[in-house]
C-alpha cells in the first residue's frame, strides 16, 4: 500500500508513526482483492518516502503481511446461524455475513413463524434450522458493502 | 474452481488462526493506546469463530499434518483438514479439483490418513 503522511510526523519517530497508521488504515477492513483485513502480522518494509511539491505530504510504499479472510466464489464454509424469517437465512462467518434466500434452501425445509424460537424445519421435524445452528453452506456470490 | 488471488498467500487453518489471534489478543492488552473499534469488532468475531469451529487441538498436529500430505495443494489440504470430510463423495463435492487430480482410492486414502489425527 501507499501511506500519505503529514509533514507534522516528519521527525525522529516517524517510522513508529508510519507502523500505528497502517495499521489503523488497513486493519479493520474490507478490501476488494484481498478480503477482509484482520490484523497486519509484520511491516516488511518503509521504502523513500516521495514528497508531493503541491500539498507537502510525503508518499511512503508499504510492503506489510497480513491475516486476512478472503472467501471466494463456491467455497464451502461453516456459518453460524444469527437470524431466521421467511425471506431465508442470516448468517455470520466470522466477519462476513452470508445471507441464504429461501430458493436456495432445500425444498423440505419450511419456514415455521410460530414456533419459539421461529426456525426452517422439515416434514418430521427431525432437523431444525434457528438462531445458533452452525451450518455448512457454498458461497454463491460475493459483493463487497461498506464497514 | 478458481481460488483467485488468494492462490499467491498462504493458506491457514482454523487452529493456526486462533494461535495468530490469541498472540495478537496478548500483545494488544499489554499496549496502551487505543485500537479502532472496527478492528476490535472484526478480531473478535473472527477469534470467536475459528474457537467455535477448530477441530485439531495442537501445533504437533498441525505441523504432522503438513508434513505428511506434502503431496496435496496447500489450499486443498487446508480446505480438507477444515472441513474434515467424513467420504470421498462429500470430499468431492466439496473440493471439486480433488476429483480432477486424484482417483476416488487416493482421496478415500487421504481422509483415511486425515482422520487418525482426530483428537
Amino acid at each position: 500500500m501507499n501511506l500519505r503522511l503529514h509533514p507534522r510526523f516528519f521527525g525522529p519517530r516517524i517510522r513508529e508513526i508510519i507502523r500505528e497508521k497502517v495499521d489503523s488504515v488497513v486493519e479493520g477492513s474490507c478490501d476488494p482483492t484481498y478480503g477482509f483485513i484482520i490484523s497486519v502480522v509484520e511491516i516488511i518494509s518503509i521504502g523513500n518516502g516521495l514528497l508531493d511539491d503541491e500539498t507537502g505530504f510525503a508518499k511512503f510504499p508499504i510492503k506489510y503481511k497480513a491475516l486476512v479472510f478472503n472467501p471466494f466464489q463456491f467455497e464451502v464454509l461453516d456459518a453460524v446461524v444469527i437470524s431466521v424469517n421467511e425471506t431465508g437465512i442470516l448468517t455470520e462467518v466470522g466477519p462476513l455475513v452470508i445471507f441464504i434466500s429461501k430458493q436456495s434452501i432445500p425444498e423440505e425445509m419450511k419456514y415455521d413463524g410460530e414456533s419459539t424460537p421461529p426456525c426452517y424445519k422439515n416434514a418430521d421435524e427431525s432437523e431444525k434450522i434457528m438462531n445458533e445452528c452452525e451450518i455448512r453452506l457454498q458461497i454463491i456470490g460475493l459483493h463487497p458493502s461498506k464497514v | 474452481m478458481n481460488f483467485g488471488e488468494f492462490v499467491k498467500h498462504e493458506p491457514l487453518m482454523l487452529n493456526e488462526v486462533q494461535s495468530i489471534l490469541n498472540q495478537i489478543k496478548t500483545e494488544q492488552s499489554n499496549e496502551t493506546q487505543v485500537t479502532n473499534p472496527n478492528k476490535e469488532e472484526i478480531l473478535n468475531k473472527t477469534l470467536r469463530y475459528v474457537k467455535r469451529f477448530s477441530r485439531f487441538t495442537d501445533k504437533e498436529t498441525i505441523s504432522g499434518i503438513k508434513v505428511e500430505f506434502q503431496e496435496l495443494d496447500p489450499i486443498e489440504l487446508t480446505i480438507l483438514a477444515n472441513l474434515f470430510p467424513e467420504d470421498v463423495e462429500e470430499a468431492k463435492v466439496l473440493i471439486p479439483s480433488l476429483a480432477e487430480k486424484y482417483s476416488d482410492e487416493e482421496i478415500t486414502d487421504f481422509i483415511e490418513r486425515l482422520h487418525k489425527y482426530d483428537n
